[in-house]
């Protein structure tokens, strides 16, 4: 509840978020590429 | 908050007109359009669901050809969930998140507007894909592979839609998330936000592992149809049913994506009615968890019939079966909420209690579904589109409007017309279940889903649903009619609004000013 300075405390969670995602988005094709298919 | 109270003056200078709604970064406005955005597509995809319903009105093909059918069932099912409930869900939580925990607004209120303002783009994009040469995509929602990667131009632009929609949901989960962890009010300690709060941070969570999913499985579909790979395309060494898992990873999630939120609305609803608190607050917050992680181990329930091991079938199965463990605890609760309540009927908590039955009817066909040797019999029937209505119309949809009479009078400063939303929400049941209950009889029959024609058979019930669906469409002019009547006037409403209502969002005016808590109330 950072009610003092709020503003960097989200940037750092935002971009935490952000950067889970794209890693999942990146994995997903990844994890496509080496699994079942392009064999 | 305890920011500099200069910052606090000077609240209402913000464009007026169209600039207003474009450039704003007010999560109220925000929400609002959201909420028209969801109510707008909401008219559109239900249109397209009559279309269906007056082509399955008697056998044969009387209204439209079947390529244009399946366009219709297919478009039908993208917008409604990623163009109205969805975004429904979205405006809800821009309206009503900071309210409830005391933020001035959401965290990144400039991404919170670029995150509303590619949704218009992406449902403009389905919508025009009906024009193109060859008409819209008629793969079905799940834009399974064959179909989806050898269809024509609508096939790309129903693709760049969903990459849109998904990234607006990202963008607005890692808001939501963001806000609820970081800018609560004093004393507002996890285990005392209210229920809508805590479902919708953990539907955030679910929407941070998951749409990425769904993006990735879209984006190899892309690059199958243009760049050569074959990911997907059996000619090529691909799987198809890859693309399945992978869809299903992101689809089942999904699928409480739509409800969790609901369960928080409901959750808010049912005590306010019945002047108790919640029953069981906290095993509702760990129900709700529980769902959610259950959820990601649950997929291959969508594809018993692809042929896989009969132990994956199992652990599906009973992985499925487990799901109703932590839902019938939130039933238990709501139910043990309205026990020896003071309650009175107004039409949220009509909605409320509608959903309360009626839900369950769609998650005891789920667990029909759930049992493989059953489903291998009901896959791709009318029982499966019964079970999946109950659970989104009756569930989600229902939800959607027993938050909206319930928020309304918060929103607009107006009580709403009550006797008209009776009105609706009788329709509205009534028209639902003549619309769906007889599908189960169709699917149990053997009735194929997503076909425009069927042998003469199924053609009593199917009457029946088209009567009921009719009823059903023509009792959201009510609804539309009670949001316009609220919206330009009516009895002036009071802060609380509500009798029983507690929560910080009942101790602002109504309505709500542009601004509210730039001074952090303080939670005992």
């Amino acid at each position: 509840m950072n009610q003092a300075n709020p503003k960097r405390k989200n940037v750092r969670t935002g971009l935490l978020l952000a950067a889970v995602a794209i890693g999942v988005f990146a994995y997903t094709i990844w994890a496509t590429m080496h699994g079942a298919s392009l064999k | 908050m305890a920011h500099d109270a200069a910052h606090d003056h000077g609240h209402e200078h913000h464009p007026s007109g169209l600039m207003r709604w474009v450039t704003t970064t007010n999560h109220k406005d925000i929400g609002s359009l959201y909420l028209w955005f969801a109510g707008i597509m909401f008219l559109v995809a239900g249109s397209m669901a009559l279309i269906i319903r007056a082509e399955l009105f008697q056998p044969g093909l009387q209204v439209v050809n079947p390529d244009f059918f399946n366009q219709m069932t297919t478009l039908h099912g993208l917008i409604m969930v990623f163009g109205v409930i969805m975004p429904a869900w979205a405006g809800f939580a821009n309206w009503q998140i900071p309210l409830m925990i005391g933020a001035p607004d959401m965290a990144f209120p400039r991404m919170n507007n670029w995150g509303f303002w590619v949704l218009p783009v992406a449902g403009s994009l389905l919508i025009i894909s009906l024009f193109l040469p060859g008409g819209a995509a008629a793969g079905g929602w799940t834009m399974y592979p064959p179909l989806f990667i050898q269809g024509g131009m609508s096939y790309d632009v129903t693709i760049f839609a969903v990459h849109i929609l998904g990234a607006s949901s990202i963008m607005g989960s890692i808001n939501i998330i963001t806000t609820i962890l970081n800018m609560r009010a004093p004393g507002m300690t996890m285990m005392k936000m209210p229920l809508f709060v805590w479902t919708w941070l953990i539907t955030a969570y679910l929407l941070i592992a998951t749409v990425p999913v769904l993006a990735g499985a879209v984006t190899m579909l892309l690059t199958d149809r243009h760049f050569g790979t074959h990911f997907f395309n059996a000619a090529g060494g691909g799987d198809p049913v890859l693309f399945q898992h992978i869809f299903w990873f992101f689809g089942h999630p999904e699928v409480y994506i739509l409800i969790l939120p609901a369960f928080g609305v409901i959750s808010q609803v049912i005590p306010t009615f019945a002047r108790k608190p919640l029953f069981g607050y906290a095993s509702m917050v760990y129900a709700t968890a529980s769902i959610a992680i259950l959820s990601f181990i649950v997929w291959g329930h969508h594809m018993f019939t692809v042929g896989m091991p009969a132990t994956a079938q199992l652990f599906f199965m009973y992985s499925t079966m487990l799901i109703a463990v932590p839902t019938g605890v939130k039933v238990f609760n709501w139910v043990a909420t309205m026990w020896k309540g003071s309650m009175s009927f107004e039409t949220p908590m009509l909605f409320a209690v509608a959903f309360v039955c009626l839900f369950t009817i769609g998650g005891f066909s789920g667990l029909v579904c759930a049992i493989t040797p059953v489903d291998i019999q009901l896959q791709d029937t009318y029982y499966v589109v019964a079970h999946f209505h109950y659970v989104l119309v009756s569930g989600a949809l229902f939800a959607i409007f027993a938050g909206v009479y319930y928020w309304l009078p918060k929103w607009t400063g107006h009580m709403y017309d009550e006797r008209l939303g009776k009105w609706h929400f009788w329709m509205s049941t009534i028209g639902m279940n003549i619309t769906f209950f007889p599908m189960h009889f169709l699917g149990l029959a053997g009735m194929p889903r997503r076909t425009a024609d069927y042998a003469l058979q199924f053609a009593d019930f199917n009457r029946i649903a088209s009567i009921g669906a009719f009823m059903f469409g023509l009792s959201q002019l009510i609804f539309l009619a009670v949001l316009i009547k609220a919206i330009k006037g009516g009895q002036k409403a009071t802060d609380r609004v509500w009798e029983g209502a507690h929560g910080l969002e009942w101790t602002v005016p109504s309505p709500a000013p542009y601004h509210t808590f730039e001074t952090a109330p303080l939670v005992k």
